[in-house]
């Protein structure tokens, strides 16, 4: 009965997710890759972003410390993180990215700027989520999501 | 309850979604390790045997030491080099493979001058099979 209501929980944890608009389609796509011989795939996924999208914010953030702006440079930094980040269908943070690439094209580093702050509080939003519905998945046990036919 | 292993195949590999007349091989070169995850995860998932790098240098050296693949795909934005310049430098060399640039940000110049070095063509990332299958069933026609 607990295990049923967790999983319950697990289930409408994962759907607010997508309702809200933080991850999309790819997150999915990851979902069916996940399997027996791969059985947290998602979430190693998850952490493997985190830990590198971190490294890569950090050098965003430096590079548009330095003044004048080095649009093709920030653009390039941006270029990486947002593959990862589409990569794993972070939706919101991905949408930021587009943005900032925007401002980059305009010459814009107020804009940048701007973007980059919402960025950051995205990219920190969705790992927090990330983390607790991990953590809730696990507790609850595996769940029969679309898997692939055997 | 699902127990541990898929049944009936060896090393507890579960059967991939496509196969081949052919034994595909994919080298793919990325500095991002959840892109190298994912895209690994995605090929061998469709039955393509592969190797995945974190930049374009221990790909050239791989190359240099004779591991042939059918198909590399490269992130145009590397740490050494981009996309442009690793296909001057594979075709300069003689390798024929063919070769796609991935691409989180869709630049139609980047694009051709990446075509022009002798890229072969271009997946927008984030990868997916609707991408990269019919490419894999073109090369594995021949």
């Amino acid at each position: 009965m607990e295990r049923n209501n967790m999983r319950r929980q697990v289930a409408l944890m994962r759907q607010s997710l997508f309702t809200q608009g933080y991850l999309d389609e790819q997150f999915v796509q990851l979902e069916e890759l996940q399997d027996d011989t791969n059985p947290n795939f998602v979430e190693e996924i998850a952490t493997l972003y985190y830990r590198d999208s971190c490294r890569s914010l950090q050098t965003i953030e430096q590079a548009l410390e330095k003044t004048p702006h080095d649009f093709n440079k920030l653009d390039n930094h941006m270029h990486q993180f947002k593959g990862s980040s589409s990569s794993i269908g972070a939706k919101k943070v991905k949408a930021e990215c587009q943005q900032f690439r925007e401002y980059c094209r305009a010459g814009n580093g107020e804009g940048c700027m701007r973007t980059f702050q919402l960025l950051k509080k995205e990219h920190a939003t969705l790992k927090k989520k990330l983390e607790a519905y991990f953590q809730m998945a696990r507790q609850a046990g595996p769940i029969e999501t679309a898997s692939r036919p055997k | 309850m699902t127990d541990g292993n898929a049944n009936g195949n060896q090393e507890g590999a579960t059967t991939p979604l496509m196969s081949w007349n052919n034994n595909l091989k994919a080298l793919l070169v990325d500095p991002s390790p959840a892109c190298r995850l994912i895209g690994k995860a995605y090929l061998t998932a469709y039955g393509v045997n592969t190797e995945a790098v974190d930049n374009a240098d221990v790909a050239i050296i791989l190359l240099n030491m004779g591991a042939s693949f059918n198909v590399i795909l490269i992130d145009m934005h590397m740490r050494e080099m981009n996309g442009a310049q690793f296909a001057m430098l594979l075709r300069s060399s003689g390798v024929q493979t063919k070769l796609l640039g991935m691409s989180a940000m869709f630049r139609e110049r980047e694009k051709e001058e990446f075509l022009e070095a002798g890229g072969d063509g271009f997946i927008e990332k984030p990868l997916h099979p609707s991408k990269f299958v019919p490419i894999l069933q073109e090369l594995d026609s021949n």
